[in-house]
């Protein structure tokens, strides 16, 4: 989407929003609503509308913090991932304008939609245990991408664990 | 008892490039040759010899290849064995064509009960093709076609011509018009691709260089929804796939995944983790209103509909371990129908209601399995030493296809939906997944 037609659409979705109100009312600063269907058709028949949730556009790596690790099939925060996400916790607090985000990845083993979901439960649970150690969630946001974006490439039990991860990126925009 | 149903059609849908100029006069029979309802049984032994050129060029090989496409379509659909070239005895010299021309003890001599011949005139970019199905027992014509078309529709005539045999000896229609598609991994993208339901013809639905993932048909078989990350979040989408149009369908922070059609095409099935867990909502896409199915601190994933669209299949965590689950569509009345193994995903209702295939890990391997709705008669149909996953039915619910991994890499795979059989791939570059089987068009 471009630049132009995402304000185009912010813009028409504000004025939806006054104008018609929402079938599902958003969380505050959480979700917002757009229309689905083209703007310039203007409002009453055929006006869609979807959750246009709010999303970093941009991340960068950071050596500072480091990645936690899963077992086959579970979220389950183990005891060296939380040493590391103490440390990671650590970084935040240091670096208290910064937004970080959590990415739960899988390994290749099983299918892609439920590897999406473990993703995501993993993405949660690291959130969830910064968020314990005093992290405002405000500042932690989560994305799952699943089997997608493996680190490994071969089918061995090492290459699958270093891809059963949660990886931690720091929001730029 | 319906058979040769296709002689007595008065119209026929046309393509825009493909047109039928004349169906021949032929004598129906009330013979049905061949028992759909047990696909199990015995081959009927048919020689489709390649077409012959009667007038103009052939560079392109299209004689042969029309032959090929069409004996391909009937050995794959596991009713039919086509005879090998190699027995044929009729001097390939010979334009025998029709009855009058067709000297059938050539052809009963080795083995074969049926016989498909077809002749092509070429001229320019353009052809004209007639072929005709015989019973060569007893030296009669079945079903005769003539198609005009460019030369670049040889393989889409030849499939319409194998729908017209495998009606003609079953009485159901054949799926050899479908397309599928599915998902080519690249090294830092993913792409969805359709291609016909034998792999030809693959190419990719959108343009952009983003991970896109788990496309799945609307019942028009004009759309597909699919996730992808172009706004670095899983949100749904869907694309027009004449046009390459998409639509944002939702965008909720966090997942929205696996967008599954109603039947009728008002609702979308699909999996939300907005509120910070991944649950099964409905999704009304004119009104952008959603309902939520379930209610579970567990992974809730995966939702697949009945085809009288009263139940959805999913996937869910809740025991401990991944299993399939059914509810109404309400969202009541929540069963587990897996039992066995500890790992049961991806499933998918057949269209004809009776079966749900799904992806079974067994013993470190994944594996096609099918089960009845209410969990029983659960039968493991792939058994090849490879890894499969993620099936889909094809429209008549007779033949699945699902990746399979040989060798390193997913490729797609066709079978039909029986155990003992060995898939057919699909495709061979690179790594394919998530294969969404089409439904027939009109």
């Amino acid at each position: 989407m471009s630049k132009a037609v995402r304000m185009i659409t912010v813009v028409f979705a504000s004025a939806f929003l006054f104008a018609a109100g929402c079938a599902e009312k958003p969380k505050a600063g959480d979700e917002g609503m757009a229309p689905g269907s083209e703007a310039g058709k203007g409002p009453g028949a055929g006006v869609g509308e979807t959750g246009l949730g709010d999303v970093p556009k941009s991340v960068e790596e950071s050596a500072a913090l480091k990645d936690i690790h899963f077992d086959f099939d579970k979220s389950v925060i183990t005891d060296v991932s939380k040493e590391t996400l103490k440390t990671n916790a650590e970084w935040l607090k240091k670096n208290g304008a910064q937004k970080i985000q959590v990415e739960g990845h899988c390994d290749e083993r099983g299918t892609n939609e439920y590897n999406l979901a473990l993703g995501d439960r993993r993405a949660s649970a690291a959130k969830n245990y910064l968020v314990l150690l005093g992290i405002d969630a405000k500042r932690v946001s989560t994305v799952s991408y699943g089997e997608e974006k493996p680190l490994c490439n071969q089918q061995t039990e090492d290459c699958w664990a270093k891809n059963r991860r949660g990886h931690f990126v720091v929001v730029t925009k | 008892m319906k058979t040769y149903a296709g002689l007595h059609r008065t119209t026929i849908a046309f393509l825009v490039f493909v047109g039928v100029m004349a169906v021949f006069a032929s004598e129906a029979s009330a013979k049905v040759y061949l028992d759909i309802n047990n696909p199990g049984g015995r081959r009927l032994p048919i020689a489709v010899p390649s077409f012959i050129v009667l007038e103009g060029t052939d560079p392109a090989g299209a004689a042969s290849e029309m032959a090929a496409v069409i004996a391909g379509d009937l050995k794959f659909s596991g009713f039919f064995e086509p005879v090998p070239a190699e027995k044929f005895i009729e001097d390939p010299r010979k334009k025998a064509l029709t009855r009058e021309e067709i000297h059938f003890p050539d052809w009963t001599a080795v083995g074969a009960e049926a016989l498909i011949k077809g002749g092509i005139r070429l001229a320019g970019p353009r052809m004209e093709i007639e072929i005709r199905l015989f019973d060569a027992v007893q030296g009669r014509m079945i079903v005769g076609k003539k198609y005009t078309g460019e030369i670049r529709d040889a393989r889409r005539i030849a499939h319409r011509f194998s729908n017209e045999v495998f009606k003609a000896f079953t009485g159901e229609d054949g799926i050899f018009e479908t397309q599928i598609a599915f998902v080519r991994r690249e090294k830092d993208h993913s792409q969805i691709f359709i291609a016909d339901y034998d792999g030809a013809n693959a190419a990719p639905v959108l343009s952009g260089k983003e991970i896109n993932l788990k496309p799945r048909w609307h019942p028009d078989g004009k759309r597909l929804a699919y996730t992808s990350y172009k706004r670095r979040n899983p949100d749904l989408y869907e694309v027009d796939v004449a046009s390459g149009r998409e639509k944002l369908l939702s965008g909720y922070t966090g997942l929205n995944l696996g967008g599954a059609w109603s039947p009728k095409g008002d609702s979308i099935a699909l999996t939300l983790s907005r509120d910070g867990n991944s649950e099964i909502y409905l999704l009304d896409p004119l009104a952008g209103s959603l309902s939520r199915l379930t209610q579970h601190s567990a992974i809730d994933v995966s939702p697949a509909w009945s085809p009288d669209g009263s139940r959805i299949a999913f996937v869910s965590d809740r025991s401990g371990s991944p299993q399939i689950y059914v509810m109404d569509a309400s969202g009541e009345n929540v069963r587990r129908i897996t039992f066995e193994g500890s790992y049961n995903t991806s499933p998918a209702w057949s269209p004809r209601g009776d079966k749900i295939a799904f992806t079974a890990r067994r013993g470190g391997a994944f594996q096609i399995a099918v089960v009845n709705p209410d969990g029983t008669d659960l039968k493991i149909l792939t058994n090849n030493g490879a890894s499969h996953e993620d099936p889909t039915w094809s429209p008549d619910g007779r033949y699945l296809s699902f990746s399979s991994r040989r060798n390193g890499r997913h490729q797609i795979n066709i079978m039909p939906a029986q155990p003992g059989i060995a898939p057919l791939a699909i495709t061979s570059k690179g790594t394919n997944l998530t294969p969404a089987w089409s439904p027939r068009r009109p």
